[in-house]
């Protein structure tokens, strides 16, 4: 590890720093005033868009860690995100009424690709929320740099910046926790552990989480096929020398099985591995930032317990190549220019072997994706200006170039039950089906400091997605290969679309921000409204499914289709500290709003899947080692539904949570109690309960989680 | 929730990390100007240094004890309420954009700068020198003064770290960067390259002052 390297630098950093003063003495340096840097006015934080950025810190994080290991879940509880209900740790986050792919979503700087039919791994899965660092959510218009190929919001996941010794000293730091939660006895553990010297570091940090069914509230009883169990490990290492930083981190997680309430499948194994690498390099013209990430996700879905009895093995395998370099250059003391390139290649291989003696499923292996390939090529300029203290934008344009092709596929077999899918496999081997995309992006951006007590953020944006290769390439059209297909927890079938366009969306954001921790008070308003030229939404096929009777299963065959979509609403929040003791002390008081309303402009209904009006109360206290907490939401009916695809009517529900947490010796020490009274309700965003479905024959929507008492424990050292 | 946290955002381990690391190197520094210091305090600089000094504190705080325990990684512990009124930087750097760094800048009074690191104190590393009390119409402490405001035009913005840095220069008589070094590192690349950038971009600087009798000087960057 000691490298001649570092230790000639270790050796230069302790001179530096011992002999130091005595230079500066010995030479008669003039000391110049000290000149302090604060980057706490909204207009200086601009590239983070400070009023509609939010981020989940490691505070919070210690406070939910102990009630879920859903860090989409956790996400939920900030104004204008919610939760599409997937399994029990992988909920889809939804942005402002958008979701999946129309989001950014990194981690540790690196995106990782849907790699199943049913978005079962999506990247926050990846995720334990015991391991996270903070979570920063751009909710308004981000800037061009923040990435390409989306048109929402950007969510992205830190682990632990690398920490180093002071100089000559090893340092050894870490932390770990474990939870147990009563309902569908939940436990798990993590712990990160890191060694360092002055410029090397390396950290480990892993990870447990398992869970059984959990029952829903009130009589609800058990909610089948909600059980999970899954494991992450990785190791980063950093170099710190005199002008940059390395990092290099590798990882591998395994789920053995995760459990789909409102899918036809579970997922029965998940593997992904990755290995990726960044270099940092601060320079006196400006600043380099280079990225290369390699994963490799082997996913696997079947039935779990509740789904049984049958087989149904479905194979999905993606490689994921991705490469990056950045540049920042400050060009005057007010200007800052970003230029960017991007590489993004991805392959994914969908392939369903058959099942001994099924007449459906049989003799030959279903070719779902038949080694399909998805690159993208980018660049982006971008301007940043300050134009004074007060005021500051950006503004900046990007091309993203996405090519798709994909191989011949088959079905099942030929027979007279598969003629659905002969047919369509025949029709989309004939066709032509490379597609490129060529995508212009812009964004741009003002904040501006109106006073000290008030900051007003202006957001306008063009954004362009391609479509996935799902949405592009899933061709079956019987009734089982296309319930096979889609990540909307509805129950209904999904074709691709060889002909579908990228979605554009215009998105305007206004944001103002009154208050500060000065003043005791702070107030955010947030309206926007966002419309989507070819919003890939789904129409009917004609085909309706039945039951095994011969009925009609109230279930539809869709396609994707592009339609024309608008989104708008208003993210209210705000805190009152109500008393203020020394250090930390204090009580505070904390409310938001999220109302949206989001139309389907070619059908003229609702779009689906979107987040009745939500409104939450917090209290918070802390005295000294004593932490105590009591939060209300309360969320409306969900009226508004899509009528293409069937969404049921939810109704509205109240949930209060309660949680006590003392540190006794480092160690903290938490009890919750989440869903307090216990109440019965349906997931306004949790689609249909299929596992109770298969299991009873009763159709209903997913019911939420019921009471449920949750004890952490979480030490640093 | 995150209200409070949004406009701020630190990462705590980030924050734990690189205030322990300078923490530690700073009472290495002192501890080591202090032993250093002994012979030579009274030595040639004494007005020069005094005119920061004088209006600053009388009686140097010690540097905290804790945070050197094998280099361990400390709770943040704020010192100071970041929502301080008095904005320091805002006051001086008002009265800097829009000069080009070779005009030469009226004399600024010492004092603005001096007051502007009261709120400060605890933070600073090195001791108070002797405090003569004629240090008024130093040339070379305004032309500090005029340094300083060059320098800080260039300050990063955004960066959301904290850490200290101190950065060595010598000057030519024309004002032209002589040499650059680290005087005393933040533990954290960024920061350490992010104030040796502001003093090399803010470079070539007015002439110094003819009498100057030396063309060293030194510069703490403080990032919050």
């Amino acid at each position: 590890m000691k490298s001649r390297n570092s230790i000639a630098l270790r050796a230069t950093l302790v001179a530096g720093c011992a002999l130091a003063p005595l230079a500066a003495h010995a030479q008669d340096a003039t000391r110049i005033d000290p000149i302090d840097v604060e980057s706490e006015q909204a207009s200086a934080q601009i590239a983070n868009t400070p009023i509609t950025g939010i981020r989940v810190d490691r505070k919070i994080l210690d406070r939910k860690q102990a009630t879920t290991s859903d860090t989409g879940a956790i996400l939920s509880s900030l104004p204008g995100v919610s939760a599409a209900t997937g399994g029990g740790f992988s909920s889809m986050p939804s942005v402002r009424g958008l979701s999946e792919q129309r989001l950014t979503v990194l981690v540790d700087g690196f995106a990782i690709d849907a790699a199943c039919p049913n978005d079962m791994n999506p990247p926050l899965s990846y995720t334990d929320p015991q391991s996270i660092a903070s979570i920063a959510v751009l909710t308004g218009v981000a800037p061009v740099s923040s990435g390409g190929d989306y048109i929402g919001g950007v969510i992205a996941v830190e682990s632990t910046p690398p920490q180093f010794a002071s100089s000559g000293e090893t340092l050894i730091t870490g932390n770990a926790s474990a939870y147990y939660r009563s309902n569908g006895d939940g436990f798990g553990g993590a712990v990160k552990l890191t060694v360092a010297g002055s410029n090397l570091s390396a950290t480990y940090t892993g990870s447990y989480s398992q869970s059984d069914q959990y029952d829903g509230g009130g009589d609800d009883g058990m909610v089948r096929s909600t059980e999970y169990a899954k494991t992450d490990h990785a190791l980063a290492l950093a170099w710190q020398h005199a002008t940059g930083l390395l990092q290099v981190k590798g990882g591998i997680q395994y789920a053995p099985y995760e459990g789909f309430p409102n899918q036809y499948m579970d997922m029965v194994d998940n593997k992904s591995w990755f290995l990726n690498a960044s270099y940092k390099g601060y320079y006196d013209w400006g600043d380099i930032d280079l990225k290369a990430a390699y994963r490799d996700t082997d996913h696997e879905m079947n039935f779990l317990e509740d789904k049984l009895p049958g087989s149904m093995p479905m194979n999905t395998e993606v490689h994921s190549f991705d490469a990056s370099a950045k540049v920042t250059i400050p060009a005057s003391p007010h200007d800052t220019v970003r230029l960017g390139a991007e590489y993004h290649h991805q392959w994914l291989d969908d392939y369903w072997p058959p099942v001994a003696g099924n007449l459906m499923m049989g003799p030959n292996t279903f070719v779902n994706v038949n080694g399909a390939t998805r690159d993208r090529i980018a660049g982006y300029g971008e301007w940043e200006r300050h134009w004074s203290d007060r005021l500051s934008s950006i503004v900046g344009v990007r091309f993203d170039s996405v090519t798709m092709d994909t191989g011949d596929v088959q079905p099942y077999g030929t027979g007279m039950m598969q003629m659905a899918d002969v047919q369509a496999a025949a029709a989309f081997n004939a066709a032509d089906r490379h597609r490129s995309d060529g995508n212009w992006s812009g964004s741009a951006l003002l904040v501006y400091d109106l006073s000290r007590d008030a900051a007003l953020e202006l957001g306008y944006a063009h954004k362009v997605r391609s479509p996935n290769i799902y949405e592009r390439y899933s061709w079956g059209r019987g009734s089982m290969a296309s319930r096979m297909i889609g990540w909307y927890g509805d129950g209904n079938g999904y074709v691709g679309n060889l002909d579908l366009k990228p979605e554009r969306a215009d998105t305007f954001s206004v944001a103002l921000a009154l208050g500060g921790e000065a003043q005791g008070w702070n107030l955010r308003i947030a309206p926007y409204y966002t419309r989507v030229d070819d919003y890939i939404d789904a129409v009917p096929t004609g085909v309706a499914f039945t039951d095994m009777m011969g009925q009609p299963s109230g279930f539809v065959q869709l396609q994707f289709a592009n339609q024309d979509a608008e989104f708008y609403g208003v993210d209210l929040s705000g805190a009152v500290q109500i008393a203020k003791g020394s250090g930390n002390d204090g009580t505070q008081l904390t409310a938001s709003l999220s109302w949206i309303e989001a139309n389907n402009l070619s059908d003229g209904g609702a779009v689906y899947r979107q987040m009745p009006l939500d409104v939450k109360a917090g209290v918070a206290h802390r005295s000294g080692a004593l932490e105590l907490s009591a939060d209300v939401e309360w969320v409306a009916e969900k009226g508004r539904v899509d009528a293409t695809r069937g969404e049921p009517v939810t109704d509205a529900y109240a949930l209060a949570n309660i949680g006590v947490a003392y540190t006794l010796s480092g160690v903290r020490v938490s009890f919750d109690v989440t869903n307090l009274f216990d109440k019965g309700y349906a997931l306004p965003l949790g689609g249909m309960s299929l596992g109770d479905y298969k299991a009873t024959g009763v159709l209903q929507t997913v019911p939420g989680r019921g009471r449920s008492f949750n004890v952490g424990l979480s030490t640093k050292f | 929730m995150a209200f409070a946290d949004t406009r701020t955002g630190w990462s705590l381990p980030g924050l734990a990390a690189a205030i322990a690391v300078h923490g530690a190197l700073l009472v290495a520094a002192v501890t080591a100007f202090a032993v250093a210091g002994q012979g030579e305090r009274h030595h040639r600089s004494r007005e020069v240094v005094a005119i920061f000094e004088a209006a600053e504190r009388p009686v140097p705080p010690p540097p905290p004890p804790e945070g050197r325990k094998a280099g361990r990684v400390v709770p943040p512990v704020r010192p100071v309420p970041r929502s301080s009124d008095a904005q320091p930087p805002v006051v001086v750097s008002d009265l800097s954009p829009g000069r080009a760094a070779s005009t030469p800048l009226p004399l600024l009074p010492a004092a603005p700068a001096a007051r502007a690191i009261q709120p400060e104190a605890p933070h600073s590393a090195p001791p108070p020198p002797p405090q003569p009390v004629t240090a008024k119409a130093d040339p070379l402490a305004a032309y500090a003064a005029q340094l300083r405001a060059a320098i800080m035009r260039w300050k990063p913005r955004g960066l959301r770290k904290e850490g200290e840095v101190t950065v060595a220069f010598t000057l030519t008589p024309t004002g032209q960067l002589n040499a650059t070094r680290l005087a005393q590192s933040s533990g954290d690349v960024q920061l350490d390259r992010m104030a040796l950038r502001m003093v090399r971009q803010a470079a070539p600087f007015a002439a110094p002052p003819k009498d100057a009798d030396s063309l060293d000087f030194t510069i703490a960057v403080r990032f919050h």
